[in-house]
């Protein structure tokens, strides 16, 4: 291998992103068992405080109380979540543009050739990337260094939290040797089982497979991943901002789950609107929907529509939508979510108009939501919303959630709102 | 993308010419949001409400907005949000050589000398509040 690192890739990664928000915000959580995801039921993300105490992804409230009694539970704060993401991917783009925000808490980021501007090596300004993410957010991040994707999230699960690894091109296989082969980002279950009948147990093994042997018995992503840990780089960063959608999908998921047709529909309604609304901000129009609900035990059950024209006002999807629901439903089953992707997007402009007399409606639609975006701007998304989907307003999307909502949603400034706040991250704990 | 813009910036970069001509101007103005005046490090500032009365004599009463910011070095007689021994508050920092310790704005409050350890967090850069 020609020098260590042909390519210099990082991948960067929050430590217990969501339970670290919080204990940055509150330092009287740090040191202490912090888990959040408190109105799912479900614990989200745990400090390595409550991880230390046996709380796992997943676990349900009553478990985690058992293994840990005094657990501190808190409802998930989206809104400040993100606001930290935002500020962690800045960072990171002070250093190179080239950066993939890969979810709200990794990132990939490119610092091939930065040596000679920062007169450092590479691991020393991943160091640096590192020491300004902790410092300026309150909380540590793990980073790995290596010659491309895959060896570079190696390198940020090697040491947890608030670790630094770097893989140059020689010690590649130290890392691989005793490293599980379902261990590797993108290799699941079925890979995993797969390779342990052809012998390949860890993935230093499975990276001397041949050539030959791999191109024939698995598919492309899985060459990738092949050639990634044999120290090439042929995973690029997807740096692109979305300026467009191939298809816009929104689901959620409520508890307790429902038999309630009303309340099912209701909650379909939402995302159908939610969906609109976002298709509206990126001036798309949807050819297509695909509505599915998903039962309690995880099954999925859904249809397709297509519509004779383009569209992104809820009403006509809803319409379409609603003679359909009563056979996708039973009333037998229990379910936990539903969801909806919007397909077939093409930019509003370029949206063919039904020749047969809907482009009055059409018209009339338009100027309807102008007005109707405008107010959800000033108020709120859902300050307006479609009587199909009140019931889905009236109850917090999980039950007993009422109660649980984030502290940071009770302190306001003056010209704040339950609705509207700043967006810049609160630091909740008591100062005096 | 959430925005932090609190004023719009006026820039008036033309009209155009449709219908009857019309002289076409160009003012570029430099113009600052209040978000830029009051905050220089934006991945590193935070807000917080003040509470007490511990810092009125600077001008900090309860419910004011406080934007402070982490990384900073603290310089003698900046406002500091710091841990002090158990306690957080907000205070003056006072380095004096090597003498470092914590001041109000206010009679009725003692010096705070460290008795384990001050760690300060984050340093005040701006206080708002509304009427």
């Amino acid at each position: 291998m020609l020098g260590s690192y042909p390519r210099a890739i990082l991948h960067i990664d929050g430590d217990a992103f969501f339970a670290s928000c919080e204990q940055a915000s509150n330092p009287k959580l740090k040191g202490r068992p912090v888990v959040t995801g408190r109105e799912r039921g479900i614990a989200a993300s745990m400090s390595y405080e409550a991880k230390a105490r046996g709380v796992v992804r997943g676990m349900r409230t009553s478990d985690i109380l058992k293994v840990c009694p005094d657990v501190v539970l808190l409802p998930s704060d989206y809104e400040t979540y993100s606001l930290l993401s935002t500020r962690f991917f800045a960072i990171v783009r002070r250093f190179t543009p080239t950066v993939e925000e890969y979810s709200i808490d990794e990132c990939f980021a490119d610092i091939t050739g930065l040596r000679r501007q920062y007169r450092a090596s590479y691991e020393a300004i991943a160091a640096r990337i590192k020491h300004d993410l902790d410092t300026e957010l309150g909380f540590t991040f793990s980073v790995g260094l290596a010659p491309n994707k895959v060896l570079a999230k190696v390198g940020s699960k090697w040491k947890k939290p608030s670790g630094l690894t770097a893989i140059p091109g020689r010690d590649i296989h130290r890392f691989l040797e005793h490293l599980p082969a379902e261990k590797i980002w993108g290799i699941g279950p079925n890979t995993t089982a797969f390779l342990h009948m052809h012998g390949y147990r860890t993935a230093l093994e499975f990276a001397r497979a041949s050539e030959e042997w791999v191109r024939a018995n698995l598919t492309k992503p899985f060459v990738h991943i092949w050639q990634e840990l044999g120290g090439q780089c042929v995973l690029e960063l997807e740096t692109k901002e979305k300026d467009s959608y191939a298809s816009i999908q929104k689901m959620k998921t409520f508890t307790p789950p429902s038999a309630d047709a009303a309340f099912l529909f209701a909650q379909l309604s939402k995302n159908i609107e939610n969906a609109c609304i976002k298709a509206r901000r990126y001036k798309l129009a949807a050819r297509g929907v695909v509505v599915f609900l998903r039962t309690h035990d995880f099954r999925d059950r859904g249809l397709e529509v297509r519509f004779s024209q383009n569209t992104n006002f809820p009403n006509d999807i809803i319409a379409a939508v609603r003679p359909l629901f009563d056979a996708l439903c039973s009333p037998q089953l229990r379910y936990r979510s539903t969801g909806v992707v919007l397909t077939g997007l093409a930019a509003v402009q370029d949206a063919q108009l039904d020749l047969f007399g809907a482009s009055f409606r059409i018209e009339r639609m338009h100027r309807l939501f102008e007005c109707v975006d405008a107010i959800k701007a000033k108020y709120g998304k859902h300050t307006l919303f479609l009587g199909s989907s009140f019931l889905a307003h009236q109850h917090a999307q999980h039950e007993g959630a009422r109660g649980a909502e984030p502290q940071r949603r009770r302190v306001l400034f003056k010209g704040e709102s339950k609705r509207k706040r700043l967006a810049i991250p609160m630091f909740l704990g008591k100062v005096e | 993308m959430p925005h932090t813009i609190l004023t719009t910036p006026l820039r008036i970069l033309g009209t155009i010419e449709a219908g009857f001509p019309s002289p076409a101007e160009e003012e570029l103005s430099d113009t600052l949001t209040l978000d830029d005046l009051l905050i220089e490090n934006k991945e590193a500032t935070v807000m917080l409400r003040a509470s007490g009365d511990a810092m009125i004599a600077a001008g900090i009463l309860a419910g004011d907005l406080v934007l402070v910011e982490r990384g900073r070095t603290p310089r003698d007689g900046d406002i500091v949000m710091a841990e002090i021994d158990d306690t957080w508050t907000m205070r003056y920092f006072r380095k004096q050589g090597r003498r470092v310790y914590l001041e109000a704005a206010n009679e009725k409050y003692p010096a705070m000398v460290p008795q384990q350890q001050l760690k300060v967090a984050a340093v005040v850069v701006a206080v708002v509040r509304k009427y």
